[in-house]
């Protein structure tokens, strides 16, 4: 089959590999007929996460018709149309039984690896390197699904794939975020990053009941779709200063909830961000957390601090301080996907919101390369790449 | 609910090539450990955990001594376990006729709040001198600490699922492994 791999730091290649194959009983093969690039790609693409082998196949956003099923499984047939979730649940551990499947126990087979890292090893991850299990991805012909009777979302016949492929993670994502807000009536929430994630966040946080939603980026174009579902767009670099902004838009109290949707690569004009790429040019950092740290000195107090982006490792000069002095409560972590997919489902069909809308390219499979290269340099130009599979 | 299991089972199917990859991450140990304390928290009752566990085969893939058995080259390093069972414990120790000494105690909780239950694993080795430096850089990359911890885990893994994860198998785009570059 075809298959986009990972060859090194900003190198993508499409490589004739074998089928992927049942390896477990619970396990089933799907013919991939929609995958997604998704931002934290950019992650692999740029180096930024370790553990990483050449010819490893990229892609956590997929879906498709199952075409194999192993004999443990009960609740999926062949010839189901499914969207996968990007983590990888076992169904039956402590964590997979609280619905909290993106921290689940065993699906993982390299989990001793996380331990060391990070204390106690989460979910395994679909084409997200071998820290997370090194599971082969989606952005293939085919893609071998463990776990699946947790693992999958069937779909009903004469569904669009557009309108349902981002339930694999973005939607649930940005969903999540708004949701560990704690959103309550009048509430305004501030989202930095008007990326895919940030998009799904903005207008979750308008379905769970915010009044006001700030979106803060630099690109027009992210900007504008922010816009369009109701956000009040700040672009960072038109401003003197982004906290003063924050403070003035909102009476001086500061947002209720403040959302990172941008994780370990920000970017940003401020000295501490300058700062964060010295030192990830040099080795001495591993992340860049400049919107976190204005997330964390914009909230207003008492408010929460939620985080979807992707951290991976030691992040420096946090103001923990003004955290604490003002009592602010965070929530992060990695989507509890399985979760979030049925009722957002029914939030699709019921026509309260069609995900599609953040679709910027489509593309076939032989142009992964260069739609890599085309995300990772205009990202203004490019938002969300789908590739037509089968 | 978790499948019921049956044998045979053993934890040993792809350890090799599990090191490999965790190796190229973790510096492996210089010095081995002579001394594990290991715990894990199972989904499961504590009588099947227990009647699991104390069979002497899944004994041995869950100690070290089953891996010093899978070792190359090392089949005269003979290991006999001698397993004593009783209420919530189980000892063990090698017999005068093994080459590597190792004594210890599985022990068996009711983990707090019914959660399942908890497989405590204390254990002491003697391992045999400068060779096995060697064998463990090689071989498993691992101290006897994180080797009792991946096994332990996919003793977990088994019981609450039927099924130890793995991606042994799966295809990929390493030359070995493919046909062509396509783009």
């Amino acid at each position: 089959m075809k298959a986009l791999c990972w060859e090194g730091k900003q190198k993508v290649s499409v490589q004739n590999t074998g089928d992927p194959t049942i390896l477990n009983p619970g396990d089933a093969i799907v013919k991939v007929t929609a995958a997604a690039i998704c931002g934290s790609d950019l992650h692999l693409y740029d180096g930024y996460i370790p553990t990483m082998k050449k010819g490893d196949i990229l892609g956590h956003e997929t879906m498709g018709e199952v075409v194999a099923i192993g004999p443990g499984v009960t609740k999926v047939s062949v010839g189901d149309k499914i969207v996968i979730p990007f983590d990888i649940g076992c169904g039956h551990c402590h964590f997979c039984e609280s619905e909290e499947y993106s921290l689940c126990d065993n699906s993982n087979p390299n989990s001793v690896m996380a331990d060391k890292l990070y204390g106690y090893s989460g979910a395994g991850l679909f084409g997200y390197s071998h820290l997370y299990g090194g599971y082969a991805g989606g952005q293939a012909e085919f893609i071998r699904v463990p776990y699946v009777d947790t693992n999958s979302l069937v779909i009903p016949q004469g569904v669009d794939d557009e309108k349902v492929l981002f339930l694999s993670d973005i939607f649930p994502t940005g969903y999540m975020a708004a949701d560990n807000c704690n959103i309550k009536s009048g509430d305004t929430v501030a989202v930095w990053g008007a990326g895919p994630v940030g998009q799904m966040a903005i207008r979750s946080a308008f379905l769970l009941g915010a009044e006001r939603v700030l979106v803060i980026d630099h690109f027009e174009r992210r900007l504008q779709m922010a816009e369009r579902a109701g956000a009040e767009p700040i672009n960072y670099e038109e401003v003197d200063g982004i906290l003063d902004e924050i403070k003035f838009r909102t009476g001086g109290r500061g947002p209720d909830a403040c959302i990172d949707a941008v994780g370990l690569e920000a970017h940003g004009t401020t000295v501490t961000a300058a700062m964060d790429r010295a030192k990830a040019a040099m080795f001495l950092a591993t992340d860049r957390p400049d919107v976190l740290r204005q997330a964390i000195q914009a909230c207003k107090k008492g408010g929460v601090v939620s985080i979807p982006g992707v951290y991976g490792g030691l992040l420096d000069k946090i103001p923990f301080g003004a955290a604490f002095a003002k009592a602010l409560t965070f929530k992060m972590g990695q989507t509890h996907t399985q979760k979030y997919m049925q009722p957002l489902l029914q939030r699709i069909l019921n026509d309260e919101i069609d995900p599609s809308f953040v679709i910027t390219h489509r593309i076939e499979i032989d142009q992964g390369p260069d739609a890599y290269q085309l995300f990772s340099d205009s990202k203004d130009e490019c938002i969300k790449v789908v590739i037509k599979m089968h | 609910m978790a499948q019921e299991f049956s044998p045979p089972f053993t934890l040993f199917s792809d350890f090799s090539a599990l090191a490999k990859s965790e190796r190229e991450l973790l510096s492996p140990s210089l010095e081995p450990q002579t001394k594990s304390r290991n715990a894990v928290t199972i989904k499961r009752d504590i009588d099947k955990v227990f009647a699991f566990v104390s069979n002497v085969d899944h004994l041995s893939d869950l100690l070290l001594t089953a891996e010093l058995r899978a070792a190359p080259g090392k089949e005269n390093w003979g290991l006999d376990l001698s397993v004593e069972r009783e209420a919530g414990q189980i000892r063990f120790a090698s017999t005068r006729q093994s080459l590597v000494s190792v004594r210890g105690t599985v022990s068996f909780a009711e983990a707090s709040g019914h959660r399942g239950t908890v497989i405590t694993v204390e254990s002491d080795y003697d391992l045999p001198g400068g060779k096995v430096q060697e064998w463990l850089k090689t071989f498993s990359g691992h101290d006897p600490h994180s080797v009792i911890q991946i096994q332990l885990k996919r003793l977990k893994a088994f019981m609450e699922t039927g099924e130890i994860p793995t991606t042994q198998g799966q295809p990929s785009g390493r030359s070995n492994e493919t046909s062509s570059t396509v783009h």
